[in-house]
């Protein structure tokens, strides 16, 4: 823009640059005397939230836990939201939910081996939830491939959904020690990712 | 202090367009609120000076009006800005200067002289956070982008057609979930919530307003981890002009398809018979297009059609005289398929040496069923697999021999410690609920195509002997991340291994057949078909 000018009259250019100048001149002032420099700050009379009763009742919370479902002879893992009033943190209480869901009807609730229990609260550390698990985890199960692999996914993801994108990955510990296995298929000696493969695909 | 240099620069350049024409003709322009256009009638007009609209555009800028002295009258936007700005008649029509508009309000002009177009750039006035939302006041309406950033516990706002009134600047907000805002441009004017967790959010305000309302709150429902698929490139269009069968060894050969662009490639396969197909998504064939150029021994035939249901979706199969792998490359003007035969590949079965793993013994029973223990039906099998390929005049040992306790790792050591030419680990499966899954299903590592072509052909060869279900030739990834630890070991080893799972030991029928001698035979059968298939390029059936 501003090219198609031609230098005709130098009168003209002065009179437009005086004006350009006191234009902007002007244009500044206006700016300076409203928005800038005007602080932009939070409505401090009314502060945010602030809940006065939550120390009363028993806080029931939402869990997302993921459970095997066959459909057609083949296996997927499907989240299901459970409501606890179980305390602490998001992780145990989603690994114990999770955890005691053996004995339900269905796939579900053979998937997790009879009497595992958590021994610790889940650490997290740099995006790897660490979960420690009693004996009976490794001594009670007794699936083939598909089995082990439902049950791990389903702690991976069960762990990753709560944990808000804190954890990526899950290391399993059975009474405190890095085993080879669980049912001789997948190395649990470094820490596992959940695969997407499982999930069970969109309509 | 920049924000005064842009605004002064702005009004230069208007009073720049301003200046040459004396002649007062008016020309019609057109005035985008952002990234849209205004609508409204008469058209706003480029006097030669300025750019007028007619009143009603005040309507689009959420901003309303009343008469002030003389022609003048007194705007004020829907965040409370106003000021002063005089009327003109245009050809009978009441119009207002949009710069004068735009400074009453707050904002800035963008004047293009090429396509004649004034853009209106709105302002951030205010940024709140007050009884769990979100507020940003912008001069007149704008529309914005919102997404969280879960893992860095953030919320970011972006407003396309929006400037802050400083170039960079925090808000302290300090409520339970939320720490501050932080207010910066680039391009966009955006803004960024600090969360002292992750909070789930929802926008409450209209696609298109001037108050831009985001609720922050713990007690909306949570947002649930998305596990990312991969979305699949849309089909660009391009022209297939030639397919040409380039030979590069005595059994290995490349197959190019000539294109006009990138191409788009798909590929599925086979080894009853050996086939690769690529389904090229885009593809249109041109008229003369020539599928007859060279030809290779190991190449039984070749078909390029346009699929009949899409004008846009080509096929090409190849028929092949072997099982064959093959590895597809996409190229700017080509797409190149190489193909050749599998590692451990050719002579005969009698010339190699296969190790045979029957999964856990000892302590370790894997899958049971009542007294059926996995660990025992495996040895089975693989006993019965060692005579079969031994009848073949093949070598072979297994990793156990009995009832055995092994780690995982030593049980592929003995393959590449030996040098074996294959490793087939033999297990049965299980799952939680009794008679609700049965069938075979054989693993190989990741998406190797040595391993995938022997799991191929092994499965085949299984499925054909025993009539059993057909539960698919799959990636050990479709189990887990890592894979199956027997295979994960042969990574970049050179010893193709698979893991074929060979019934459901909780299914009634599956476990009468694994446990009885004639349908392990067949499985071993089926196993030494297709090895067969693999080494020697016999058929299958
Ligand atoms: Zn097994």
């Amino acid at each position: 823009m501003g090219k198609k000018k031609q230098k005709t009259t130098s009168i003209g250019w002065v009179v437009a640059l005086l004006l350009v100048a006191f234009s902007a001149a002007a244009g500044v002032t206006y700016y300076m005397s409203r928005g800038v420099g005007k602080p932009i700050v939070p409505n401090q009379s009314k502060p945010a939230v602030v809940k006065p009763h939550n120390v009363q009742p028993t806080p029931k919370r939402e869990v997302a836990i993921y459970l095997p479902e066959v459909v057609h002879g083949a296996f997927y893992l499907v989240p299901s939201t459970r409501t606890t009033a179980l305390e602490g943190d998001i992780l145990d209480v989603a690994m114990k939910v999770l955890l005691d869901t053996t004995g339900e009807s269905g796939e579900a609730g053979k998937l997790i081996p009879k009497g595992t229990e958590l021994l610790s609260t889940v650490k997290v550390n740099k995006g790897v939830a660490v979960v420690n698990l009693s004996k009976e985890f490794t001594d009670n199960f007794s699936g083939g491939s598909t089995q082990e692999s439902l049950v791990l996914n389903s702690i991976a993801y069960t762990l990753v959904d709560n944990s808000n994108g804190k954890v990526k990955k899950v290391q399993i510990l059975v009474e405190g020690n890095a085993v080879e296995t669980l049912g001789g298929h997948f190395e649990l000696t470094d820490p596992m990712e959940p695969d997407s493969a499982l999930l069970k695909p969109d309509k | 202090m920049k924000q005064a240099i842009w605004a002064s620069v702005t009004l230069l350049l208007l009073l720049c367009a301003i200046i040459p024409g004396a002649r007062a003709e008016t020309v019609p322009v057109r005035v985008m609120i952002g990234t849209r256009q205004a609508i409204v009638a008469p058209s706003p007009v480029f006097n030669g000076k300025r750019v007028l609209a007619p009143l009603s555009i005040l309507n689009s800028l959420e901003a309303t009006y009343k008469a002030a002295q003389g022609d003048k009258i007194t705007i004020t936007s829907a965040s409370g800005q106003s000021g002063e700005v005089e009327t003109v008649d245009v050809n009978g029509t009441k119009m207002i200067p949009m710069d004068g508009v735009i400074s009453a309000i707050g904002g800035d002009c963008l004047w293009d002289e090429e396509s004649n177009t004034l853009t209106l750039i709105a302002r951030v006035q205010s940024v709140e956070f007050v009884d769990e939302v979100l507020k940003i006041n912008c001069s007149f309406p704008v529309s914005c982008s919102v997404r969280n950033w879960t893992s860095g516990n953030k919320i970011i706002i972006e407003i396309p057609s929006a400037k802050h009134v400083a170039e960079a600047q925090e808000v302290f907000i300090g409520s339970p979930v939320v720490t501050r805002a932080r207010l910066g441009q680039d391009g966009v004017a955006r803004i960024v919530l600090d969360l002292e967790k992750n909070v789930p959010f929802k926008v409450l305000s209209q696609p298109v307003a001037s108050q831009i309302q985001i609720k922050v709150s713990e007690s909306l429902p949570k947002v649930r981890v998305q596990v990312e698929k991969p979305k699949a490139p849309a089909d660009q269009p391009f022209t297939v002009t030639g397919v040409e069968v380039r030979p590069v060894r005595d059994q290995q050969f490349e197959v190019v398809v000539h294109t006009d662009g990138k191409g788009n490639v798909s590929t599925s396969y086979g080894v009853d018979p050996p086939q690769i197909v690529i389904k090229l998504p885009g593809a249109i064939l041109a008229d003369s297009v020539d599928t007859h150029n060279g030809s290779h021994s190991m190449l039984k035939d070749l078909k390029l059609t346009q699929e009949s249901h899409s004008p846009t979706m080509a096929r090409l199969v190849m028929n092949l005289n072997r099982v064959m792998v093959y590895n597809v490359r996409v190229e700017e003007d080509a797409i190149r398929v190489m193909v050749r035969p599998p590692d451990g590949a050719g002579g005969t079965l009698a010339d190699k040496f296969i190790v045979i793993d029957p999964g856990h013994g000892g302590s370790q029973n894997g899958a049971c069923n009542g007294s059926v223990y996995e660990k025992d039906i495996n040895l089975r099998i693989a006993q019965e697999l060692a005579s079969a390929l031994e009848a073949e005049g093949a070598r072979v040992q297994l990793t156990r021999n009995g009832d055995a306790t092994m780690g995982l790792a030593v049980r592929s050591e003995v393959a590449i410690n030996k040098n074996a030419d294959f490793f087939i680990s033999i297990h049965c499966n299980s799952n939680g609920t009794k008679n609700s899954a049965s069938g075979i299903e054989t693993y190989y590592h990741m998406s190797e195509p040595s391993p995938l072509a022997l799991a191929y052909a092994v499965h085949a060869g299984v499925c054909s002997a025993t009539g059993m279900c057909d539960r698919k030739a799959r990636s050990d990834k479709s189990l887990y991340n890592s894979g199956l630890a027997v295979l994960r070991r042969l990574e970049n080893t050179g010893v193709p291994g698979i893991l074929v799972e060979c019934g459901y030991i909780n299914h009634s029928d599956d476990r009468s057949r694994l446990t009885d001698t004639r349908y392990r035979k067949k499985l071993a059968d089926g196993i030494v078909a297709g090895l067969k298939a693999y080494v020697e390029g016999t058929p299958i059936k």
